[in-house]
């Protein structure tokens, strides 16, 4: 499908920035130019992004909308360099993902990119505190991780205890709940210090007082240290605090306005 | 750092791993054993093959001139050489021990037959300073004067000599009591009720004593020239005294072998070798028809065979006691390669093992790799989390084989103990061994072999694995539940 065929997917609003009308001028941080990926499922092709182009600005929240199946973990897969589009360009600060080998791609992915996952995706033979640990331990060689264990380790201490886990650092990921787990997911997202954190339904399989806790801490990040975050939900009561709503239909962007707009739509 | 964190735990956490951690621990512990053992018995059956031998070995050959006298020679050994400790003339001659069974008796038949030996004749004096003989002596009168029996057979000139302990079992010689019947009805050599060959020293040393001065039958031919020069043989059947019982270690051997004193052997000797009835410039020296001779240590024969050869080789034949049982010590070392051989198959298996292990491993951490994959991990990365799995694998098999082989080697006896008792299951059946205890060599270099051989493959076999979840698509791996 040609990008000539595509329906107008974007409307022509302009973000409203978060704080400052500087940002205004920068580019954007992350952007997606008419990405397009397909699956093949028992010999069928099934479109799951037909043409999205997307712009995350740094300091920003941006929530992607859509119910299940529409394609918004590929697309959060794709936007944070873990999946290639079959078209498209995807840039990170200008830099073309085609053009970065996978080493670096990897380094990127290591330093400059947190993701929480939509099943947690905790690696089960590790406790809490030390999932919250593999990332600075990818950094690290086992030459250099002598000098930076002290570092890392209190640096995973602490986000375990942001995420108000201390006592439970030295259980499995099958003795926490799942929220918990989210939790330490989220800890773990955030210990190399990423300058960008993608969520993938953050609290979708959370109850109503947890979902909120798990909100109110990702919030808070962006209010206290500016993180720039994409959070992928089909929950409109989290994504109307986004700073700006992005809504996936069938693999297509059919809004791309600021949360009051967008309730009234849903309402 | 990942890399080993994740490998040491998933070693740590998955039983299977564990389980090929046992393979290549049993693998490696059998090896070890039997390269122990195997080393053990080709260093004991070195030792017992040599026997009476002496480290290297002149034969005289005829010539126009007459080798030189012992005395002659022994001081040319010892002066050329400084190697050369000592020297002992031999002459070996070809007897029959004659015996009575019970075959053909029922038939109105004797029932003689005739075993064919070698009567070695030495000079105790020189031979002991050669030898270890000496000290396989189990029984004798005086140890200064083994075939010493009594005044009276010494006087009366009796044929005397020294039997092997394999050759008291094997014709269950006994002594007999006033009456004539046999006082030990299995032989001296075995126990009186079960015929068991007889284990314990004390015993051994004591019934080999009340041998003395029993009597053997021989048969020796001697050739002689008629009055027209014709060869003519002559049969001789002296009644011999057993002087006492030896042990060389070598039962082969032992059963075909009497030593005698010198100079008995020598009037056995036919006239082509007694240079006083040879027309002269075509006679060995009947003094000694083989010269034995002993060196500091074992490790300059050949360099001490080549000096002599170029010294003496236009008179005798130079030979170290290896190149006499080449073939037989050549036959121990492939017999001990085949075995090697075989049992490396069980170190392949084990690799084996860990490739269906990691292979395993790598289908069940499918959604791991995804993980680390996402989180940033290379995909050297992750190639080497199975890499290092498979080596901590075969690192920790091979320490724990180590020591498991390492514990079998040192207490074998007691595991062989153990079969024997509980399952009746002799390792090394002492009538054919003829071991009291089974010999073990720990030879460092053929362990750490074994050991490196193993960790290199199960680096092999961690590869195939590892490959294959390094080309895991990390997307597809976070899918996979």
């Amino acid at each position: 499908m040609s990008d000539a065929e595509l329906p107008v997917e974007s409307l022509p609003i302009q973000p409203e920035p978060p704080e400052s009308s500087s940002l205004e001028l920068e580019p954007p941080m992350l952007e997606g130019r008419g990405l397009a990926k397909s699956y093949r499922v028992g010999g069928q092709r099934l479109d799951v992004l037909r043409g999205v182009d997307i712009a995350v600005r740094e300091g920003e929240i941006l929530a992607i909308l859509g119910k299940s199946g529409c394609g918004k973990s590929t697309l959060l897969h794709v936007l944070g360099w873990l999946d290639s589009p079959d078209e498209g360009q995807i840039l990170y600060r200008g830099r073309d993902r085609a053009t970065v080998g996978a080493t670096e791609r990897a380094q990127l992915r290591n330093t400059a990119l947190g993701f929480v996952f939509q099943f947690y995706h905790l690696l089960p033979e590790l406790t809490a505190l030390e999932n919250v640990l593999m990332p600075s331990m990818i950094t690290h060689g086992a030459l250099t991780w002598g000098a930076n264990r002290r570092v890392a380790r209190e640096r995973a201490a602490e986000l375990v205890e942001l995420v108000g886990l201390t006592t439970r650092a030295k259980h499995r990921p099958r003795q926490l709940s799942g929220g918990e787990r989210q939790r330490v997911a989220i800890a773990r997202a955030l210990q190399n210090r990423p300058e960008f954190l993608f969520c993938d339904e953050p609290t979708g399989n959370l109850d109503g007082q947890t979902a909120e806790d798990v909100r109110a801490l990702l919030w808070g990040l962006n209010e206290t240290q500016g993180q720039t975050m994409v959070i992928v939900t089909h929950d409109a009561k989290l994504a109307s605090q986004a700073h700006r709503i992005v809504h996936l239909v069938d693999g297509r962007i059919v809004t791309d306005r600021e949360p009051e707009l967008v309730e009234q739509v849903e309402l | 750092m990942y890399r080993l964190f994740l490998a040491l735990r998933y070693l740590r956490s998955r039983l299977v791993n564990l389980i090929s951690v046992g393979g290549v621990m049993a693998g490696v512990a059998v090896l070890i054993i039997v390269m122990c053992i195997m080393d053990g018995f080709q260093a004991r059956v070195r030792k017992h093959v040599r026997g009476s031998l002496s480290h290297i070995i002149l034969t005289p050959t005829t010539g126009q001139q007459a080798p030189p006298t012992f005395a002659r020679l022994e001081q040319a050994l010892k002066a050329g050489e400084s190697h050369v400790v000592a020297a002992a003339p031999q002459i070996r001659y070809p007897i029959f021990y004659e015996y009575q069974t019970q075959r053909q008796v029922a038939y109105g038949g004797d029932g003689f037959t005739w075993w064919q030996m070698e009567a070695v004749g030495v000079d105790w004096e020189a031979e002991r300073r050669v030898s270890e003989l000496a000290d396989g002596l189990l029984a004798c009168r005086d140890p200064e004067r083994p075939f010493f029996v009594s005044r009276e057979a010494e006087a009366r000139g009796k044929t005397t000599l020294l039997v092997s302990r394999t050759f008291v079992e094997r014709f269950a010689l006994t002594p007999y009591d006033d009456n004539g019947a046999a006082r030990y009805p299995y032989g001296a050599m075995r126990d009186d009720r079960t015929g068991a060959r007889l284990e314990d020293d004390a015993t051994i040393r004591e019934r080999a004593e009340t041998l003395i001065g029993q009597e053997l039958q021989l048969l020796y031919g001697t050739a002689l020239k008629d009055e027209a020069g014709n060869p003519r043989f002559d049969p001789s059947t002296p009644i011999a005294l057993i002087a006492g019982v030896y042990d060389s270690g070598d039962s082969l051997e032992d059963l075909k072998t009497v030593f005698m004193d010198i100079e008995q052997v020598r009037g056995m000797l036919p006239h082509r070798l007694d240079h006083s009835t040879n027309p002269p410039g075509r006679h060995p020296p009947a003094e000694y028809l083989q010269v034995n001779v002993r060196l500091d240590d074992f490790e300059h024969a050949d360099l001490v065979r080549g000096r002599l050869e170029e010294r003496l080789g236009h008179a005798f034949i130079v030979e170290t006691w290896e190149d006499q049982k080449a073939d037989f010590l050549r036959a121990v070392e492939q017999e001990k390669v085949l075995l090697v051989i075989v049992l490396s198959f069980i170190v392949m298996l084990s690799g084996f093992i860990i490739l269906a292990t990691l292979t395993l491993t790598v289908v069940e951490k499918t959604r791991d790799i995804g993980i680390v994959a996402a989180l940033g991990a290379s995909r050297t990365g992750i190639l080497s989390i199975f890499l290092f799995n498979g080596l901590l694998i075969g690192i920790l098999g091979s320490l724990l084989g180590l020591g498991l082989g390492a514990w079998f080697t040192a207490n074998v006896d007691v595991v062989k103990d153990f079969l024997h008792d509980w399952f009746g299951i002799d390792i090394f059946p002492p009538n054919i061994y003829h071991f009291r205890s089974i010999p073990t060599v720990w030879h460092w270099p053929s362990v750490l072999k074994v050991m490196g051989g193993s960790v290199l493959m199960s680096f092999v076999a961690g590869l195939l694995p590892a490959m294959r979840a390094a080309r895991l698509d990390p997307i597809k791996s976070l899918r996979y539940e």
